[in-house]
């Protein structure tokens, strides 16, 4: 795992959940695994508000499902709809059933999608997700495993 | 997705159907109480928008009536009102409503709110194994590895996501006790929801359980079990926030 972790080093990783504490957890998680470059917002809308202004898209997106203002599923379509090409991993506290809801909503929008997990998500999820190859089609499993 | 909206005003059901076409969902109307028990008997709906004051039967009558009959007891019922105050909802809820939508119709909110109580009915008929408080007990009061799992073994950053943990968790700990006395089940819901993830981050194993099963509990709209749940709740937040204090002498 050692090239593992260096190359993870370079990625940029956005966080878009609406509860601070989860913000806070994940930037220490992120960061324990070497990320360095987190961003976050507290809801899709203020998310590609910050996006558009980016002088690079993010490598991975980390997103929620309910949030107030403007959900994920609403903040998914309209991330497809701006081209984005990056990784989403979809980490939420909702159930199996919303969570496979999204992560097809996801797919049919095109987006490349590498997981849709419970919250709080593992290292070995965020690894995973931040090492897939770029190009991968977005063929990713993205089935819950039974116990989030 | 099949909605069945009632209003006696045609106005207000005039723009509650282009909105929920214009997300693909059917839309039937009726003007009064009456009618939409009728409608229910007849066929199976989704979710129901109903109004409060109408002409010959009111929205709360009806849902009584919705809630009193076996047949019909399982339908999501959204009421639906100008006077969002505290009385009117309180009335709502009190009559059986799942929760309550204020007008004028805000689309984004009343589709969310639509989504979340659908998704937890369909889930209902899915499964009924959902609550299960035996299985808890067996669960940790507080696994104080967990972090360690996500962020390593450092224990000022511990100490300083415990303590913000505990001061958040005790607000929303109030919010949900507060909104349970009055019979807010879908306030009760959501601080439970928001609970839940940040307890299973810190390891607090029983206490994400007992939000879970709330959660589930409010959202489905099975409130006989759900005051004894609340208590129970805070039981495990209390044991967990115990041990977290002792172990870093806090």
């Amino acid at each position: 795992m050692k090239n593992a972790v260096l190359t993870i080093a370079d990625k940029s990783v956005f966080l878009i959940d609406d509860d601070p504490f989860i913000q806070d957890v994940m930037t220490e998680q992120l960061n324990f695994l070497g990320v360095k470059n987190v961003l976050h917002a507290s809801n899709g809308r203020q998310a590609l508000q910050m996006l558009s202004e980016l002088p690079s898209a993010p490598d991975l997106v980390v997103c929620d499902v309910y949030m107030p203002v403007m959900d994920g599923m609403e903040f998914l379509t309209a991330l497809a709809a701006q081209g984005y090409t990056g990784g989403v991993l979809l980490a939420s506290g909702a159930d199996a059933l919303m969570r496979e809801i999204s992560a097809t909503i996801a797919v049919e929008s095109g987006l490349n999608l590498r997981g849709s997990y419970a919250k709080p998500l593992t290292n070995q999820q965020i690894e995973d997700a931040l090492l897939a190859p770029s190009s991968a089609p977005s063929s990713a499993p993205f089935s819950a495993p039974s116990k989030g | 997705m099949r909605m069945l909206v009632v209003d006696d005003n045609d106005f207000n059901l005039d723009v509650a159907e282009g909105i929920f076409n214009s997300v693909g969902m059917q839309v039937v109307l009726a003007s009064n109480g009456a009618q939409a028990i009728e409608l229910l008997r007849q066929s199976q709906f989704d979710c129901v928008l109903m109004d409060v004051q109408m002409p010959v039967m009111d929205g709360l009558q009806a849902t009584r009536i919705i809630r009193a009959d076996s047949q019909l007891a399982h339908n999501c019922v959204i009421g639906f009102t100008a006077n969002a105050g505290g009385e009117d909802r309180t009335k709502c809820l009190a009559a059986g409503m799942n929760a309550v939508a204020t007008k004028p119709i805000e689309p984004e909110s009343l589709f969310a709110l639509v989504v979340k109580l659908t998704t937890a009915a369909l889930r209902k008929n899915l499964t009924t194994a959902a609550l299960q408080p035996a299985l808890s007990e067996e669960l940790a009061v507080w696994d104080a590895d967990a972090l360690t799992r996500i962020v390593g073994a450092q224990p000022a950053t511990h100490e300083r996501l415990l303590k913000k943990f505990l001061s958040t968790a005790n607000g929303q700990i109030t919010a949900l006790t507060e909104a349970a006395t009055f019979g807010d089940w879908l306030v009760v819901s959501e601080q439970a929801h928001k609970l839940k993830s940040a307890a299973k981050a810190v390891g607090a194993m029983r206490l994400e359980a007992s939000c879970k099963a709330i959660e589930e509990a409010c959202l489905a709209g099975n409130i006989a079990p759900c005051l004894a749940m609340a208590a129970r709740l805070v039981q495990d937040f209390s044991q967990a926030q115990d041990k977290i204090l002792l172990a870093f002498k806090l």
